[in-house]
This record gives structure tokens, sequence and C-alpha cells, in this order.
């Protein structure tokens, strides 16, 4: 455990941004990626408006979040057949904290977005999105039941699990790239390859999720639907793969 | 003119014409019209001299020219084995015109050669063409008699360029490249029709734009300059003259010609294409592309901008750019042209298809089918709490929607040979373009169905909201 603790320290010291990698696109706009970032970003704006507006009207101590609760990803309700069901896991998919995690969430999506969307194709790249939305949530929902009645009432949201999905994709098809990457506390960028920052961010979150099993931590982070979007991305790509791209390797 | 100066001049005729049969493309000097000079100087002093218009016949240019010459060797010796063989390899006479070798008749002539009349005596030299020359003045000079069909003035009978107007007397037929007398209205080799002189602009434009169609493009500069010469400000003569130059590979000339055609149709997407030819031709592939761009904006049906813009992306090494070009090309180029072609290749060269293994592979369907079942499935489980026996009735409609979609937007896109396809439509699958768009926007319309279904809150209870 003292290991795992140690580990976790070390990665949640290390932060990694990526800038830009070595491969140029073929296609040419992302119409998917781009249309994911807009939708994501105008739903939040939309979320927050409506909050805004409600504001008043509803009692002092209501969060903002509860306008949003039923379109929430809550494990419980998943698992009894209650609430929205499989539209809930989609909408929670789409939903954001604040601006600070959809900020975080779109940059990571537009830099290995646009790069699986050239594998895929746009409309291909847009249903794998979907399915990473629902390994994610599938992941989460069976990992936070098992953990207790408490955290299975916990709602979730955030797009983080299927871009991590698109990650996984992406470390699947292109794990010999390089990518430019912000290391802090280091102030300064190095080209490290694709694969080592990947699984910093599968390995961090994997940690933190062994130390939530045990007891020794408590995140706001849903680390299991990050694993089960990666899971989901890692595994699915193959059938999404356009079928050019096999052609050219025979 | 003695008869010893004849003799003399026919010896040097009959010597070029040797040397011409001999060297038919000389380096320096032209004895074939060096010879047809000699002879028919020849002919003016001694209108029966045999030998004169038997070798005449050797240098002359068109078919026609060497009939007439032949059949006044007849008529003067109608035995003469000569002009018999020679009259007899010569093609059949267009239908219009009498059959040879019989005895000829006076009409009218068709060509700077002159047709002997059977009888009487002949002034020495007949006016050779028309009607102009017999309104104007007499006509000074060693060929008395010869004028110009546009300005009437004086010609001599070797003459290929008016010296008084300009305008040139002898044309190439675009189809035959054989040359023809400009009063001649169709080519006496292949019958072309070359327009009528009388109306001497049009006539010169419609060949001009026949040379270039044809790529003859010095014959096309000849036309455009007596185009030129006749109505400076003639329509989009400055753009002709650039593209003939262009043809000519001369980039210089070309750009004069097209800044001036720029400051007359500064909206023309012609001239545009026409600047980016010359750019390419320069090797400026920035310039050529920026021009190719105006050339597209201004007219986007312009199919050989298209083809152009997308050999430049293509040498950028953008295909997905070139591909769209040149798909719009394509749609824009006249069927069966050389450029629909080479357009068509590059397309195949870009897109090669997937091969045959793959395309008519059952794993293959398979693997593209199951990604988009992958997420109807497991999103009809998470909605029925991951308990298959608790999906509803619309859930399981939905996967089989699902399935229905998949296979369609498969079959509409990348396998429209799969195998299913071929059992339900032949062994060559989908080959309709318009099928194949129909078959993918249905299966990607069954996707939004089987989603919508899946989604929709049907029979389930709303939550309680957790205690604060």
């Amino acid at each position: 455990m003292t290991i795992i603790i140690f580990l976790y320290l070390l990665l949640q010291f290390v932060f990694l941004l990526p800038i830009k990698d070595q491969r140029s696109r073929r296609l040419g706009f992302p119409w998917a990626t781009a249309g994911l970032v807009v939708l994501n970003t105008l739903i939040h704006a939309g979320v927050l408006f409506l909050a805004s507006r409600q504001a008043g009207a509803a009692e002092p101590e209501t969060p903002w979040w509860y306008i949003i609760y039923p379109y929430m990803e809550v494990p419980r309700d998943i698992l009894d057949g209650e609430g929205l069901g499989a539209l809930a896991v989609l909408t929670s998919g789409f939903l954001h904290g604040d601006w600070g995690h959809l900020l975080g969430n779109m940059f990571i999506l537009w830099f290995f977005g646009r790069k699986v969307e050239d594998a895929t194709g746009p409309i291909r790249f847009s249903l794998l999105y979907l399915l990473c939305v629902y390994t994610s949530a599938l992941l989460s929902v069976v990992a936070r039941a098992g953990l207790s009645p408490a955290e299975a009432a916990i709602p979730g949201l955030g797009a983080s699990g299927a871009i991590f999905g698109i990650m996984a994709a992406y470390l699947f098809l292109y794990s010999d790239q390089r990518i430019l990457t912000l290391i802090t506390p280091i102030p300064w960028v190095f080209w490290i390859p694709a694969w080592v920052y990947i699984v910093h961010q599968l390995l961090a979150n994997a940690l933190l999720g062994e130390l939530i099993q045990e007891d020794v931590a408590v995140t706001t982070v849903n680390v299991f639907a990050h694993l089960g979007g990666a899971g989901g991305g890692l595994l699915f790509i193959y059938f999404f793969l356009h079928p050019e791209i096999f052609a050219q390797r025979r | 003119m003695d008869d010893a100066s004849v003799q003399t001049l026919l010896r040097e005729g009959i010597a070029a014409a040797k040397l011409a049969q001999q060297n038919p493309a000389p380096a320096a000097g032209n004895p074939r019209e060096q010879a047809q000079e000699l002879l028919l100087r020849v002919i003016e002093l001694d209108q029966e001299n045999v030998s004169a218009w038997l070798w005449l016949s050797t240098v002359v240019s068109t078919s026609e020219e060497r009939r007439i010459c032949l059949e006044n060797v007849l008529l003067l010796d109608p035995q003469n084995k000569h002009a018999l063989a020679g009259l007899a390899r010569l093609k059949p006479r267009a239908p219009a015109a009498e059959p040879a070798p019989a005895p000829p008749s006076p009409q009218p002539a068709r060509s700077k050669y002159t047709r002997l009349k059977p009888q009487a005596t002949p002034p020495p030299s007949s006016p050779k063409r028309s009607a102009p020359a017999q309104q104007k003045s007499p006509v000074q000079g060693r060929h008395a008699g010869l004028a110009c069909p546009f300005c009437g003035n004086a010609i001599s009978a070797v003459d290929k360029r008016c010296e008084h107007c300009q305008l040139p007397l002898v044309m190439v037929c675009p189809a035959c490249k054989a040359a023809v007398d400009v009063e001649q209205k169709s080519c006496p080799d292949c019958g072309q029709k070359m327009g009528n002189y009388q109306k001497p602009l049009p006539y010169f434009a419609q060949l001009g734009v026949a040379y270039q169609a044809g790529t003859l493009y010095p014959e096309a500069l000849t036309a455009w300059q007596a185009v030129e010469t006749l109505q400076p400000d003639y329509p989009h003569l400055q753009l002709r003259l650039g593209e003939v130059q262009l043809g000519l590979g001369r980039p210089d000339r070309a750009w004069a010609s097209l800044q001036q055609a720029l400051e007359q149709e500064p909206e023309s997407a012609a001239v545009y294409f026409a600047l980016g030819e010359l750019a390419r031709q320069r090797g400026e592939r920035h310039e050529a592309f920026e021009h190719y761009q105006v050339a597209a904006q201004l007219d986007p049906q312009h199919g050989q901008a298209w083809f152009r813009l997308g050999q430049i992306y293509q040498q950028a090494r953008k295909p997905q750019e070139a591909t769209q070009a040149f798909r719009r090309a394509a749609k824009l180029m006249p069927a069966e042209t050389t450029e629909l072609a080479q357009i068509q290749a590059q397309l195949e060269h870009l897109n090669p298809g997937l091969p045959e293994s793959m395309a008519t592979s059952g794993a293959e369907l398979f693997r593209q089918m199951a990604g988009p079942m992958s997420l109807f499935i497991l999103a009809a489980l998470m909605d029925a709490g991951l308990r298959p026996w608790w999906i509803p009735v619309t859930g399981w409609l939905a996967l089989f929607l699902a399935f229905i979609g998949a296979f369609l937007y498969v079959s509409g896109t990348d396998l429209p040979r799969n195998p299913l396809m071929q059992a339900l439509a032949g062994e060559r699958g989908l080959t309709s373009d318009e099928a194949k768009l129909g078959l993918a926007l249905g299966g990607a319309a069954l996707w939004l169905l089987a989603m919508l279904l899946i989604l929709l809150p049907i029979g389930q209870s709303y939550p309680e909201l957790p205690g604060l």
C-alpha cells in the first residue's frame, strides 16, 4: 500500500500538459471532434444559464446542479432501473461541473480527437465516442455500486470517461508518436513518447482507484469512469477504423 | 523574254523541284517555294509548257492544285503517262466537282493555279481570285490579274500573306493540316469546312478557335493576328492571343497579352485560368494556385480550374483536398475527353478502393457492423439496469433496427459488394452512387431511430432527489 501511495503521489507531482504531436493530419476539418467540443460547451453554457434563472425561485440551500440531477449518472438508479436509464448515462457524458472541468476535457478531446477521427472518419468517431460514454459508465456503475451504497448514490458527470477512451484509441493507433509536453514542476517542454503520456494518465487513475477501494483516499474524480472509458476505447477502436487503413497495410 | 530564258527558268525550276523532293524539310531556304515561283514564271511566259505544269504538280501544296496541274498537262498532252498516273493516284474528286481525268471544262478557279481552257487561247494569266480583284483598279506587277481577296491589292501567286492588308492568303485545315486557300470554303483533301472568307472576322476567329482546340498554336496565332488586324478590340482577343502564346511556350508574350486581357476583363475566370497556366508554365506553383482559385471562385463550373487545383493539392500532398477538387472537375468535364480520363486516373490513384479480398469479405462486414452494434447493445443493457431480461420490447426492436441500420450504412459506404449485398443484388453488389448514398443515409436514420427508442424513458419511474 505504501508503494501505491508513493507512486500515486509521484505521478500527481508530475503534471503533463500535451502541446502538440509529430503527426500531421490526413483529412480535412475534424467535424466530429469540433462538433463534440461545441456541443459540450453549449450544453454547459445552457445549464449555467438555466441554473442562474432558477436561483431565485429555488430554496436558498439548493445547489445549482439540482436542476440537472435527473440527467446525471447515479449507479443506484441505473441498477434499479429507475430514472432516465441509458439517457441519463448519455446526458451525464455531456455535463460538466464548472468551466475549468469543461476546458480541461475539451482541450484533451481536441488534442487527441482529431487524430483519431483521421483514422475513423467523423461518423464512426462519433459512434466510438458514444460507445466510450457507455463503457465508462459501465465500469463506474459497477465499481461504485460495489464500493458502498453511499458511493452508489453519488451522481457522476463529465466527458472525461469518453475522452479517456479517445486517448486510449490514440494510444492504440499512434503508440510510436512523440508528444511535445509541458512537464511541471519543470518549466520546460519535452518530446515524450505518446504511450508515456497516456500510461501516466491511466496509471494515476488506476492507483487512485485502488486507494479509494482501500478507503485510503477520497476524491471527486470518477477514476472508474476514466478507466472504463479507456478500456472501451482500447477494446473497440478496431471495429471503428476506416477499412482503408487495413487496405494500405496489406 | 526569249526561249533561252524560259528554258533556263525551267531548268532551275526543275532542279529546285527535285531538291524539294529529296529534302522536304530543309534547314535553310525553301526549295519547294523556289520551285513553285520559277515554274509559275515559266507558265506565265509559256502557258502550254507541259514540263512546267508537270513539275509544278510535284511541288504544289494541295491535291486540288496537283489535280489542276495534271489536268492541264493532259489538256496539252492527252497521252502523258505521268499525268495519267498522277491523276489516278489522286483521290476521287468531291461529288460537286467533276470526275478526273475527264477533260476539264471551264469553271471558277478553286486554286491559285489556273485551270487551262480546253479551247481557244486563254489570257496569259487569268485572274486567279474572284470578285474583289475584278472590282478593283487594274493590278500592277508581274502577276497582273492576281488580287488579294480581302483588300484587292496585287499579290504574287506564291504569296502566303498579303503585303498590303497583312492578312493570310493560305490557311491550314484544322482537321488534316493541309494548306487551303482562303477562298476555298472547305478543305479539298478532307472536306472540312473552312468558313466564308468574305466575312473575314468570323472566318479567322472560327479558325482560331478550331486551331486552339486542336493545339495547332502556330496556325492559331496566324488566325488571331488576322483578327487583331481586322478588329483590334475584338472580344476576348487578348485572352486568345495569351493562350496561344502560352501554347507556343512564349511566357513573356503571353503575360503581356494576358495583362491586357485582365485590364479589359477583370472578372473573367478564363483570364485567371490562363494566368494560372502561365504561372504553372513558369514553375510558380503558389501563384498558379491563387489564380486557379480565383478562376474557380468566379466560375464554379470551370472544370479545368478544378482539375489544376486538384493537381496542385496532390503535389502539395493534400489528398483529401485533391480528391474533392478532382471529383468536382470530373462532374464538369465533358465526357470522353483526355482530361476526364486523367482525372479518373488520379482519383483512382488517390482512392484505390479496397482490395477484392476485403471488399467481398464477410469478416470485414462483421468488423464494421460490430462497432455500432456494440454501442447499441451496451446502451440497451445500461437502460435495463445491466439485466438483459429487463430489456423491453422497444429495446429489442431498437437493436434490430440498429442491426439493419449498420448493414445498410456499411453497404452504402465501404462495402457495397459485401457477401450479403451480393446475395441480394447480384455479384457486382451496389453500383449506383445514388443507391449507395440512399442506403448510407437510410442506415444512419435507422441508427437515430434505434437510439431514440433506447433513450426514451418508457416505463421508467422518476427518481427521488437525494436529501440535502
